[in-house]
Order: C-alpha cells, then sequence, then structure tokens
C-alpha cells in the first residue's frame, strides 16, 4: 500500500504524453525570451518567480477541485486509504513532476542566459533544492485553496491572489526593511530561496550563496504550510452537491 | 451479527429541507437489503451515509466492517482515464492494501465474470457507460469486502449484465456477505434482495421481504394475448363464456386480449385450450406480474419511475 498514491501520479503523468511535452515546452518557450531579454535581473527574476511559482500554484489546485467534483478523491479515500497519506503522497508526486518538466527551461537560463556554464554545472545543481522547496510549497498552497473554493474559477483566482501574496512576502518584488514587521515576516517567506537563487542566476552569479542558516525559517514556514495542507485534506476528499 | 444498525438518521443538504428523515436501517451477515425510491428520494445520500462519506444531521448510524473492508460505488464512478481497465482495478485493490500477487487474479477473474476480460488492456477513456459500470462493479466484487454498498448498479448494463450482478450479488451474501443495493428497478431489486427498504421523499414507506410485499398487494396476474383477428369467428366481439375459473377479461386493446388471473400462472394451459376453442390465432403471450413498482404506486401513491406513470413498466 505505501507509495501507491505516489506511483499513480507518476504513472498517468507519463501515460499523458502529450500533456507532459507541453509542460516542458512551453516554460521554454515563456522563459527562456524573458530571461535572455535586456531587462533588470530583478525583473526577470520577478517573471520567472511567478511562472515557477504559478505552475506548482495552478497545477496542483485545479487538478484537486477537478478530482473532488467527479469524486476521485473521495473514491481514493473510501477504500481506506488514509487523507493524510493520500494528500502527502499526491503533492509530493506532483512536486517532483513539476520539477522534472521545469528542469530543462531552467537549465536552459541558467547555463545559457545566466553564464553558470562558465562557473560549472554544480551551480545549476545547487539551486535546485531552493526550487523543489518552492515547487513543494506551491503544490502545498494550492492544496489549501482547493480546500477552500468550490469550482475551478474560484480556484483559478485564488490561486493567483495567494501565490502573489506568498510572493511578495518573499521579496520577489520588492525587498523590505529588515527592521520593520514586513521585513521580520519575510525572513519566514517559503519562497525567499527561490527568489535569491533567481536573481543570483540571472546576474551571472554563482547561485550557491544561499547559505544553511538562511533555509531555517523557509523550512519552519513549508512545515506550517504541510500541516495546514494535512488538516484539510478531509475536506478535499468530500464531494460536494446533491444525491438522490 | 448485525453488519449495519443505524436509528433515525437524518439528513438535509439545504436547511429546512430533509433528504432524509427518520430512517431506521439494520442489516445482518449474508443478506442484501435493497432501497428503492424515485429520484431525490434519498437512496444515494442513506448510501453516502453507511459508506461514511455523509454524517448524517440526526440519528446515529452504525457500520461494523472498516472502510477498507467496505466496497462502494457511487451513482458516477470515476476512473483513472488514462490507465486501462485492468490497471485501474488492480489499483483499487492495492489501495486496500491487498498484496500485488493477490490482486492480480482477483481482479482479472471479476473483470471475465463481468465480461470485460477482452477489454481490460484499453484505456478507460474508450469505455461506454455499461463498460464503467462493470468496471465500478468488478472493482469492488474484487476486493471481497464484508459490506457492499451499490448505488443504481444495473445503471447503464444490459440484460446479461443484470444476471450476471444478480448471480454475483447472490454468490457474495450466500459467501456470508452482505449488501446494501439502491435502485429503483423492481425487477434487479427482487431477484437480488432478501429485504427491500422503499423511500420516498427522504421517509421510509415499507418495508419487507419482496415477495411478501407484492403478495400483500392482492393483484392479479395481467396476461395479455396478441391476435390475429382472421380466426375469430365473432365479428370482433368475443363471447367471454366458458373461461376458467380464475380468470377474468380485462378490456382490450388495439390488437390484444387482456385477461386478468387470480390463480396467477398455473391457469395458462386453460387459457390456451379456451383461446384455441375459440378460434383465436395467437401470436404472442406476454404476462405482467405486479412488482415492487406496484407496491410503491399503491403505498406511496407516485409512481417509481417516471415511465411508470405512463404505465410503461413491468416485465414480460
Amino acid at each position: 500500500m505505501k507509495g501507491v498514491v505516489w506511483g499513480l501520479r507518476w504513472r498517468l503523468a507519463m501515460s499523458r504524453r502529450r500533456l507532459l511535452a507541453w509542460n516542458i515546452i512551453v516554460p521554454i518557450v515563456l522563459l527562456l525570451p524573458v530571461a535572455a531579454s535586456p531587462a533588470a535581473a530583478p525583473h526577470r527574476a520577478a517573471v520567472l518567480g511567478v511562472f515557477i511559482v504559478f505552475f506548482g500554484t495552478f497545477g496542483s489546485c485545479i487538478p484537486l477541485v477537478r478530482d473532488r467534483a467527479r469524486g476521485w478523491n473521495e473514491k481514493v479515500t473510501l477504500t481506506g486509504y488514509g487523507f493524510r497519506p493520500w494528500l502527502s503522497q499526491r503533492i509530493a508526486a506532483e512536486a517532483a513532476i513539476d520539477l522534472v518538466e521545469l528542469t530543462p527551461a531552467l537549465l536552459l537560463v541558467f547555463v545559457i542566459v545566466g553564464g553558470s556554464l562558465a562557473t560549472g554545472p554544480g551551480s545549476m545543481v545547487s539551486a535546485l533544492p531552493s526550487v523543489a522547496l518552492a515547487l513543494l510549497a506551491a503544490n502545498l498552497l494550492g492544496a489549501i485553496v482547493a480546500a477552500i473554493v468550490v469550482s475551478i474559477a474560484e480556484a483559478a483566482l485564488a490561486c493567483g491572489a495567494v501565490a502573489l501574496f506568498a510572493l511578495h512576502f518573499s521579496g520577489l518584488f520588492r525587498s523590505a526593511a529588515p527592521d520593520t514587521w514586513a521585513g521580520q515576516l519575510e525572513r519566514f517567506g517559503v519562497f525567499r530561496p527561490l527568489v535569491q537563487i533567481l536573481r543570483d542566476g540571472l546576474s551571472g552569479n554563482d547561485p550557491i550563496g544561499y547559505g544553511l542558516v538562511g533555509w531555517l525559517e523557509p523550512l519552519v514556514a513549508l512545515s506550517v504550510l504541510s500541516f495546514l495542507a494535512l488538516s484539510v485534506s478531509p475536506r478535499l476528499a468530500r464531494r460536494s452537491g446533491g444525491a438522490s | 451479527m448485525t453488519v449495519i444498525s443505524a436509528t433515525g438518521l437524518g439528513f438535509s443538504y439545504v436547511a429546512g429541507r430533509a433528504a432524509l428523515e427518520g430512517i431506521d436501517v439494520s442489516v445482518v451477515d449474508g443478506e442484501a437489503l435493497g432501497v428503492m425510491g424515485p429520484n431525490g428520494s434519498g437512496k444515494s445520500t442513506l448510501l453516502r451515509i453507511l459508506a461514511g462519506s455523509a454524517r448524517p444531521s440526526s440519528g446515529y448510524a452504525n457500520v461494523a466492517p472498516s472502510r477498507r473492508d467496505k466496497a462502494v460505488v457511487l451513482d458516477h464512478t470515476p476512473f483513472a482515464e488514462a490507465l486501462s481497465g485492468r490497471q485501474n482495478a488492480r489499483l483499487q485493490l492495492a489501495m486496500r492494501g491487498v498484496p500485488a500477487a493477490e490482486a492480480g487474479p482477483a481482479a482479472e477473474r471479476r473483470l471475465t465474470e463481468l465480461g470485460l476480460a477482452g477489454r481490460a488492456r484499453d484505456p478507460v477513456s474508450q469505455y461506454s457507460t455499461g463498460m464503467r459500470r462493470r468496471l465500478a462493479l468488478a472493482e469492488a466484487l474484487a476486493a471481497s469486502p464484508a459490506l457492499l454498498l451499490l448505488d443504481e448498479p444495473t445503471l447503464g448494463l444490459d440484460l446479461e449484465g443484470r444476471s450476471s450482478l444478480v448471480r454475483l450479488i447472490r454468490d457474495a451474501v450466500s459467501a456470508g456477505r452482505s449488501a446494501v443495493l439502491a435502485s429503483n428497478d423492481p425487477t434487479f431489486v427482487a431477484s437480488a434482495c432478501d429485504r427491500v427498504l422503499l423511500l420516498n421523499e427522504g421517509r421510509a414507506v415499507a418495508e419487507g421481504r419482496p415477495a411478501a410485499l407484492i403478495a400483500g398487494l392482492r393483484r392479479p396476474v395481467v396476461i395479455d394475448v396478441g391476435v390475429r383477428h382472421v380466426g375469430v369467428r365473432h365479428g370482433g366481439s368475443l363471447s367471454t363464456g366458458g373461461l376458467p375459473d380464475g380468470i377474468e377479461p380485462l378490456p382490450p386493446s388495439a390488437g390484444s386480449l387482456r385477461f386478468a388471473s387470480h390463480a396467477g400462472t398455473a391457469v395458462l394451459p386453460a387459457l390456451c385450450e379456451w383461446m384455441s376453442a375459440q378460434g383465436l390465432d395467437v401470436r404472442a403471450i406476454r404476462i405482467r406480474e405486479p412488482d415492487l413498482a406496484d407496491v410503491f404506486l399503491a403505498l406511496a401513491g407516485v409512481p417509481l419511475r417516471v415511465e411508470d406513470a405512463a404505465g410503461g413498466h413491468g416485465s414480460a
């Protein structure tokens, strides 16, 4: 029984080859020209950051809302599979699949545009944990939003708003002064490591600079998000609407 | 042993409008309970409560088997569309914790019994409504659960599928398992269930053994005889003199004569002899016995199904 949902998500992702191809090609087509543009690095980083976080948030929330509406989530949990193992495996798998789909685009951005080719492939590898953390957090945010909304339209609106707020409080659009409450909040921004590596990478710097200590607060934020998402998991499995 | 014991169940989707009210249900080992009622009568809601996916707003339900030991087929069963029928069936068993070595043969057996073996490798996205229903039933039965909760199990099934399903349910019940089947198909419920609970507008109308409920109606069997008029010697008006005992003539309909039998179908040979003596060229005989739809109509005052309102239901 262990890992059944994890395996299912991967099997489904790999069986939908057309969708898989689109999910790899679209980020390349959208991100590469932005990254290669002459705009300032923080502006380019903002576009990339929004895209990556939306990729995770929307990709988690909308399928969860759709699967709840068609009764799939309910069907899975009616087999006796626990709500929390189901949701945690689903989110982990979706975040991992997102990472696989985004990696070709990010590789191109960092290696070709960011100039990391000169500093070696290690720099890209060091950036991956920050992207993985961001995708995991984005998927958790998507699941929390899915538990609150009732339709896909609401999900799209709420995902956009929540993801942009979370990115703002992670300092993507403007860094807050450290001695203000916004600055204190920014330390716990779950997307802060992503913001940092995007800015570094697009400036042509080696994106290693995000130290271990800097991860502590974002990981605390990730734990809070995980707790919230798992707490609302039974809501995600309950099909709404009437029955005869 | 009691498998389900529920008392005073109530449920509302909208405040002030009860979908279920004061329902008592009890099911023991090796028993199949049918739940019948028109659309919106609360059948699916009751099943959801028993499945554990809805919480009653009043009363309580004690369902002995754990979630893993219950198999639930709700009205519109979703599948992993990109996967094959076989993969879906195995997936359900894996989620129930059935080891892969056992899941494969169990899924294969049920797919074969429900006539899906030939299409088991095809993606579910290519399945028809009837095939999807068969797959949902195969998934439920493959787990050999202690309790089956099936909502409209015959939906989209052809006659062969229905008879296979009745056989599989009776086999499961004979093996000591229990079932609750929500359906408004009177023939299916009468043949698959030991007891039936009739619901109307969320309330229980009657409960009992199908045969006892039907017998309680004291309605005659209607015999409909299709005739070709070439042999009729009476110029269109048939004398009903000499009809066998227990048979009464009913007003004829176009191309057929109708009789009511108070002695069931045992009078058929005598009736055939009488028709032969009358020189009637008989083309077809249809027998319409009273069923649970008639019981429902008599007790609830409304038809069980839309088509019943037009007098179209019945078994030939």
